[in-house]
Parts: structure tokens; C-alpha cells; sequence
């Protein structure tokens, strides 16, 4: 056993071979030089420039907000279509369940996705549908990097950012011609089919993605046919197109248009699938006025919309449209010493058009804020950023004011972080304004005196990198008032029973989160997450959404060698763990009474192996739950499994 | 293209978007299509306290309400059942004691949403697809296996205002089970969902005459279930 531990603390050499990555010295002495703290920053991505904390370019291990970066070669990894496969089987405490009419929602930690602001390139997305964006507009070609920040950071981001962030960056063509193409084949008929095409000249490049995905219809709850929330899969196709241009007239200016166009049509009902569409563009020009200023101001349009189209008259009819026209600005200014000022303000018209409002009712209301950010390097081993924002809403006259603070210090390979960060999430059009009945059941109501949900996070984070591992540890602790939510059941002065949206007294989450990652010269690395998440509701109501599951363990394993430097093989082996959670649900019925539903833990493992051959053809070949795990009864939380799942995937670069 | 979108501030491309139609503009009745006993039924059955009486003689349809309360005496079977419905296990919950289902004098098919009863007829499912492909009746259907009406508790809903708790209120009634399963709504995961076996149905009426329906839709052009259009063969 000793010498087993001895092999894994200095490294695997003896396997030797082409092994990926920066070498890692195995016989690191404990106190480390400058240089090779700089070789364990590399290795484990920690000089990667992440965004998303500070809104200005800055090194994951400078950056005082704790920020989970998801790398090109974790999305290679994972080999994930969307947004949804790719937090599920990276991040713990990340669950997508469903809600009623199979529709997605997300819990981050405790959040649900109504409290965690999901950005494509630093911009917002139009639509929602149970107050959760359109994950599978997020697809998962072409996109470079991702970044998740836990806890609040509405006083960058404003509204929405109560509970977290998930910014998605896009590749930019970065050779002259690049070519990717790929194309999955898994159970149940899914087909993934993608291509980039990337050109690059001396002041213009430009990055075309396209994305189809398909997948048929399939039963599940076959042989527990009564407890069941759902049982049926629906079959979807969808297109992704995404172009990116970029002009550089001079070296000091950035110019970046985009356009995005999103398809989805999902067999609900096969004769009047839904269909789902998103328009995008946007303008975006970044001037470095000085090597110390820099001025960003950018344009950004989406539009989300929903239909129904009836099959066999040929009729696309929109019952739903989102639209939003934001422009941002962003100035920073760098001082001697590192010390950076970062100044912004943002406009946006939000509109929205619903069936779930009375006929032929429309809303819009305009959103304005301002921030400012001060980011401190007090010596190399404090770091404290500051920041503050006021938010106004147009529509009510709503203002909102939010702070954060962070701080970093870092002493040789170890650094801590903690900080408390304000956020808030504005009560919507919809749950201002909503007017619909439920399936006869009850309705709706919307309330247009509803009070912003405010959040307030603390969190501390420690990072240490030993010989070949590198470890994180950090605690949260949130609590948020006037969650908005819907009501227990009311009635009218008929009797009619209908539920109002309301502000509720306070929720609370605690949250511990884990991390060993580990590298060897060999090409074997490894991690393991977990995450405890406690959630913890105060007032009357019932959640319509899953809550958390109090623990999970994310773990993956790899192993890449190269044989050849013509061929390549990399094996990897990841699983997670989900645990067992109780939580109060409501009979749907008078008199409407609480039950206590249990959702049983569940684990899923997948293995894939991956060959490289000519450094440009990839040949994948994996088994998602290779264990077979089946769920005794599809719950709204179950995974959306029948058991072992083969995927075939090629890709080609040029 | 900036000055475009500044100016979509309601959105973009609604050219690619149909109007939506008004379930009004489906004209209900019988429309005669040839003279060989080919006709179109088009019905608004989406009310699920309604039978709809066709007259395939006469060519007439009468629309009576399902009744809702005992206004005499019982005739010791009529009334709504109220199922806790889970999966395919039917518990009963509670009855209400109702009058009997009024009828016209002279009747061949009722229809209330996507169920059907026979007026002592019976009725089996071909393979067609279209009455287009039935062969001429030569008598092969006489030694097929007819379904006769029977008496249910739980397939006529009347009540689903407890859907999302499966408590769902039936009609005590006849029904042809054979024929009703030409469209069925599955609520055991709600909303609702919808399908149909697209197959033709002879009906053999209780004088003996033979009857090809085909269901060709159950939509109208807005996309409300309930409204149906039937293809007919009469006298088949």
C-alpha cells in the first residue's frame, strides 16, 4: 500500500509516452519557487484568464471571486451536447429536473433557475418557461470555456444573479481556416450532428456554428405505471447557427458582430408540437484607449418566441414572444501598482406577449442601471474588489441597490478568498401580470405589487496545490427575503380556487463544496466534487420545483497516451452520486393538503474512450450509466435514463 | 441592420407566424360528398357535458346535456363515478346519483369528446387508413369479431377539475370501446396528451346496415382538441 501511495504522490513516469499537458515536476519540494507554482498554475488551468467574477480579464488565481472554470478539455471530456449534460456530470450540487410538461428546471445549490443568471458571451437570454431559460439553446460546439460563480453577484449583473452565474464563451477563430465537424449517434435515435468553421485574416476572422440535434420519442415507467410523473420522453429536433465576425481596423479597437438563429420543435403532442425560436444579434466594440483604458460598448438583441403548430392545417401559430434590446457600456482603467477602476452602466427594454396573459395584453417596462468597481491589490498576497450598483425598473419605479466585496490572499500555493455579495431578482412581466387558468384546476394570478427578491451571500474559499493535487474547500451561507413564489390556494368570493404570486418571509441555504483534483506525468488525471447543500424555507408555501439533494459527488478519471504522435487514446471514467431528498409537495385538490414526497439517491457512471488519430480525426466510444441504473419510479427529479445508453461519435479538424 | 433591430423593439420575423384562426371558424354539421353515401361529419365535441346524437338517415346532429342531479326516481345506474386514476388502476371514490341520459327519438352514433356509443349497434377496427382503401362489402365483416356497447364507470369523463390529482368524474353509461379508441387523451402525466390510431371503424347499426368512419382530425385549425372531422361511408 505504502508504495502504491509513494507511486501516486510522484507520479506515474515510469508509464511515460507523449502525456498531454505540462509536465509537472514529480519530486516538487514543499516550499515552492516562483517558477513552479507558476508550472501547478498551468497545469491545473489556473492561469486562465476567466471574466465572469470581476467583469475584466483576469487570471482564475489572481481573481478574489471564487470562480469554477469548465475548460475546453472538460467539455472534450464530458462530451456533453448542452448546457445541462455538461453542468450535471461536472459540477455537484448541479441538478436538472423536471417540472409539469416536461419542462426543465435547474437547481444550483440550493437555487433554482429563476435566481441564477445564465449569460452567453456576458449577454442575457430572452424567454423563459417556468422562469428558467431555454437550456438547449445552449448547446455545447463551439464554446471555449465556461464560467460558474456560486453566490450572489447582482452588483455586476444585476437582476436574476440572487443565487449564481453561468457565463458561456464562444471560440474565436484563432487560424487562418479551421474546420471542426462532429456528429454523435446515442440510444433512442439521438443524432448530434456540428461544424465551426473558423477564418482568420489580418484585421478580420469570422466563426460560423452550426448545431442539429434529434432525438425520438421513448417510453419510460414501463413497469411502474402508477407513480410515475411522467412517462413519456418527447422526441425534439433542433438547429443551432451562430456567426461571429470580428474587425480589427487598428490593433487599440475590437470590433464584434454576431447573429444567432435557434430552432426547436419537441413532440409533446405529435399533432401540435411546440416549437421554440430564438433570434439573436449583437454589436460590440472594445477600445483600448490607452494601454490603461479600455471603453466597451456593445448592442445586444434576443428574441424568444413559442408556437404551436398544428400539423394538419399547416399553421405556426406564436402564443409567446420575449424580446430584449439591452446596450452596455464598460470602462476600466488600470493604476500603477494593479489597482483597476471599472465603471459600467446598462439600458434594456424588456417586452413580453403571452398566452398566460389576458387576451390580447402586452407588457414592456425599461431597466436602467449603473456600477462601479474598485479592484485593490493591496500587496502579492491581499487582493480586495469592491463593488456597488444601483438597478431601476421602469415598470412599478422600482430601485434596487447592491454591494459586494471580495477579498484574496494568497501565500506560495495557497490561497484564500471570502466576501459577502448582494443579489436580487425583480419579480417579472409574467409574475406581475399573469392572468391564466390551470388545466381547469385553478388560476393564476399575477401581482403587480410584488417586492424584488433580495439574497445576501457569504462564502469562503481556500485553494492549495500539493505535489501533484491540487485542493479546494469553500463554505457559503445565503439567506434571502421576499422570495418570490406562488401561493397555498386561495378563493374568490365564488369559491373559485386560484393561486396569487406573493413575497414569502425567507429562504436559506448553507452550502460546503470540495474538490480534489490530481495530475500525473503519465497522462493520468483525476478529480473528485462534492458538494452539501441545506435549504431551508421559512413562511407558507410550497415549492413547485425540486429542491436540492442535500449531498453529491461528481468524480472523473482519465487516462491519455500517446503512442504515436499519430495516435492518441484517452480513456475516461466519470460518475456521480446523488443523495436521497424529502420534501414537502401539495395535493392538487381541495383542500390543497402538503404531503412529504422522498426521492431516492441514485448514481450514474459513464466510461468513454476516445481516439486520435493524424491529430485531426476523433473517434469516441462511450457508455453512459453503465451500470444500467434504472429508476423504481420517474419522478419529476429521476434521471431521464432506461438504463445503459452507447454513443458513437466522430470528429474531424482541419 | 442595427436600425432594424433598435426598431423590432416587439420583435422580428412575425411574417414567419400564421394567425391564429378562432375556434368559431369551424363549421360544424354534415356535408355530403358524393353520391355514393360519402360524407363529412365536422363536430365541436370538446364540451365533456355533452353527448352529440348523429342521425346518419336524416343527416342531423342533436346535442343533449349530460344530466347532473336526480330530479325523479333512480333508475338504479345512472350517475357520475368519481376514480382516483393512477396508471391504469381505477379506484372508486364516491358516486352521484343522476337522471338517465336523455336520447332523441331516432339515433345511429353518439359522440361526447373522442368516446362513442352505437344505438344497440356494434362496431369493429380495419386496417385501412382511409375508407379510400376498404374493399366494397361483400359480406367479409360478418364473421369478424363485432365489440357490442358495454356499460362503464370510468371512460365517459365529465369532471376533470381535479385532473392534477386524478380525481376524475365519469358518466355511468354505455359505451363501443372499439370505436372509442380511434382518439384517446392520456392525463397521467398533465396537461393532457393526445393520439389517435388513424384506422377506419365499421359500424354495423342495430338494423343491421354497415357504416365506415374514418376519423380524419381531431384539432381544429387553432389547435384545441375536441373538434372533430369525420369521414363517412353510409350506407357501407
Amino acid at each position: 500500500m505504502k508504495s502504491l501511495i509513494t507511486y501516486l504522490l510522484i507520479g506515474c513516469a515510469a508509464l511515460g509516452g507523449y502525456a498531454a499537458g505540462t509536465p509537472l515536476e514529480p519530486e516538487s519540494a514543499p516550499s515552492l519557487t516562483d517558477e513552479q507554482i507558476d508550472s501547478i498554475m498551468r497545469v491545473f488551468n489556473l492561469d486562465e484568464i476567466v471574466i465572469t467574477g470581476t467583469r475584466t480579464p483576469k487570471a482564475l488565481k489572481d481573481t478574489p471571486v471564487t470562480t469554477r472554470l469548465l475548460t475546453e478539455q472538460d467539455l472534450r471530456m464530458a462530451d456533453a451536447t448542452n448546457i445541462q449534460d455538461m453542468l450535471q456530470q461536472e459540477l455537484p450540487g448541479v441538478e436538472f429536473s423536471y417540472a409539469m410538461n416536461q419542462q426543465v428546471n435547474m437547481n444550483l445549490a440550493g437555487f433554482s433557475g429563476q435566481s441564477v443568471l445564465i449569460l452567453l458571451d456576458g449577454e442575457r437570454l430572452a424567454g423563459e418557461t417556468m422562469e428558467n431559460v431555454d437550456f438547449s439553446r445552449l448547446n455545447m460546439n463551439g464554446v471555449k470555456r465556461i464560467e460558474i460563480i456560486r453566490g450572489a453577484a447582482s452588483a455586476l449583473y444585476g437582476s436574476n444573479a440572487a443565487g449564481g452565474v453561468i457565463n458561456i464563451i464562444s471560440k474565436e477563430a484563432d487560424k487562418p481556416f479551421s474546420l471542426d465537424l462532429n456528429a454523435r449517434a446515442a440510444d433512442h435515435n439521438e443524432w448530434r450532428a456540428g461544424g465551426s468553421l473558423g477564418l482568420k485574416g489580418k484585421r478580420v476572422s469570422n466563426t460560423l456554428d452550426v448545431n442539429f440535434n434529434r432525438m425520438s420519442t421513448y417510453h419510460v415507467c414501463l413497469d411502474t405505471k402508477d407513480e410515475c410523473d411522467y412517462r413519456t420522453v418527447y422526441g425534439f429536433r433542433s438547429w443551432n447557427f451562430q456567426d461571429r465576425l470580428i474587425y480589427k481596423p487598428i490593433d487599440a479597437l475590437k470590433l464584434t458582430a454576431r447573429a444567432g438563429y435557434y430552432f426547436k420543435e419537441r413532440l409533446y403532442n405529435p399533432e401540435t408540437p411546440d416549437r421554440y425560436r430564438s433570434f439573436s444579434a449583437g454589436l460590440r466594440g472594445e477600445w483600448a484607449i490607452t494601454p490603461d483604458d479600455k471603453l466597451e460598448l456593445s448592442y445586444s438583441f434576443d428574441q424568444y418566441d413559442k408556437s404551436d403548430y398544428v400539423k394538419e392545417y399547416g399553421l405556426d401559430v406564436k402564443d409567446y414572444s420575449n424580446v430584449q434590446n439591452s446596450v452596455r457600456t464598460l470602462y476600466s482603467h488600470s493604476f500603477a501598482g494593479g489597482d483597476m477602476l471599472t465603471v459600467g452602466a446598462d439600458f434594456m427594454r424588456d417586452y413580453l406577449d403571452t398566452y398566460q396573459f389576458g387576451p390580447g395584453e402586452t407588457h414592456h417596462q425599461y431597466t436602467a442601471d449603473a456600477f462601479a468597481q474598485y479592484d485593490w491589490n493591496i500587496n502579492r498576497h491581499w487582493e480586495v474588489i469592491a463593488a456597488g450598483r444601483w438597478d431601476y425598473f421602469s415598470d412599478g419605479g422600482d430601485n434596487y441597490g447592491t454591494t459586494k466585496v471580495s477579498a484574496r490572499y494568497r501565500l506560495d500555493a495557497l490561497s484564500l478568498r471570502g466576501g459577502y455579495a448582494g443579489g436580487f431578482r425583480a419579480p417579472t412581466l409574467k409574475e406581475k401580470y399573469m392572468m391564466y387558468n390551470m388545466a381547469d384546476i385553478f388560476d393564476i394570478h399575477g401581482n403587480p405589487d410584488l417586492k424584488s427578491e433580495k439574497s445576501h451571500n457569504f462564502n469562503i474559499s481556500a485553494e492549495y496545490n500539493w505535489k501533484n493535487f491540487y485542493f479546494t474547500l469553500g463554505g457559503n451561507y445565503n439567506f434571502v427575503d421576499d422570495r418570490i413564489t406562488t401561493s397555498s390556494i386561495y378563493y374568490t368570493e365564488l369559491g373559485e380556487p386560484y393561486v396569487n404570486y406573493i413575497n414569502i418571509k425567507s429562504m436559506r441555504v448553507f452550502g460546503i463544496d470540495a474538490t480534489v483534483r490530481a495530475r500525473w506525468l503519465c497522462g493520468i488525471s483525476g478529480q473528485v466534487s462534492y458538494n452539501y447543500t441545506h435549504e431551508e424555507s421559512v413562511g407558507g408555501t410550497i415549492n413547485q420545483y425540486c429542491p436540492a439533494r442535500p449531498h453529491a459527488i461528481n468524480t472523473r478519471w482519465s487516462y491519455t497516451h500517446a503512442w504515436h504522435r499519430n495516435y492518441e487514446t484517452e480513456f475516461v471514467v466519470s460518475g456521480r452520486f446523488l443523495s436521497r431528498v424529502s420534501y414537502q409537495s401539495m395535493h392538487m385538490y381541495a383542500p390543497f393538503e402538503p404531503y412529504t414526497v422522498t426521492n431516492p439517491a441514485y448514481t450514474l457512471w459513464k466510461v468513454q474512450l476516445s481516439q486520435l488519430i493524424m491529430e485531426r480525426v476523433r473517434l469516441t466510444v462511450a457508455v453512459d450509466n453503465i451500470f444500467n441504473y434504472a429508476p423504481g419510479v420517474y419522478s419529476y427529479n429521476a434521471p431521464v435514463t432506461l438504463g445503459a445508453n452507447l454513443m458513437i461519435g466522430l470528429s474531424l479538424s482541419i | 441592420m442595427l436600425v432594424g433591430l433598435l426598431s423590432a423593439c416587439d420583435g422580428i420575423m412575425d411574417g414567419i407566424y400564421d394567425d391564429a384562426p378562432a375556434d368559431t371558424d369551424f363549421s360544424e354539421g354534415i356535408t355530403v360528398t358524393d353520391a355514393n353515401g360519402r360524407m363529412t361529419l365536422f363536430l365541436n365535441a370538446c364540451s365533456y357535458t355533452q353527448w352529440h346524437y348523429i342521425n346518419l338517415n336524416d343527416l342531423t346532429v342533436t346535442s343533449l346535456d349530460i344530466p347532473t342531479a336526480l330530479t325523479g326516481d333512480w333508475d338504479g345506474q345512472s350517475g357520475w363515478t368519481y376514480n382516483l386514476v393512477e396508471g391504469t388502476r381505477y379506484t372508486q371514490l364516491s358516486t352521484v346519483q343522476t337522471d338517465a341520459q336523455p336520447e332523441p327519438e331516432s339515433w345511429d352514433l353518439a359522440i361526447h369528446h373522442f368516446d362513442v356509443r352505437t344505438h344497440n349497434g356494434a362496431a369493429l377496427m380495419t386496417d385501412a387508413t382511409s375508407i379510400d382503401q376498404l374493399a366494397p362489402n361483400q359480406g367479409q365483416y360478418a364473421n369478424e369479431s363485432w365489440t357490442y356497447d358495454s356499460w362503464t364507470t370510468n371512460q365517459v369523463i365529465t369532471d376533470l377539475t381535479a385532473m392534477m390529482a386524478f380525481r376524475i368524474g365519469y358518466q355511468n353509461i354505455n359505451v363501443n370501446k372499439a370505436l372509442s379508441t380511434w382518439a384517446t387523451m392520456d392525463f397521467s402525466t398533465p396537461p393532457p396528451t393526445y393520439d389517435s390510431t388513424g384506422k377506419v371503424y365499421i359500424v354495423k347499426l342495430a338494423d343491421g346496415t354497415l357504416a365506415a368512419l374514418h376519423l380524419k382530425s381531431y384539432i381544429s385549425p387553432a389547435g384545441t382538441k375536441g373538434y372533430l372531422t369525420i369521414d363517412i361511408k353510409y350506407p357501407y
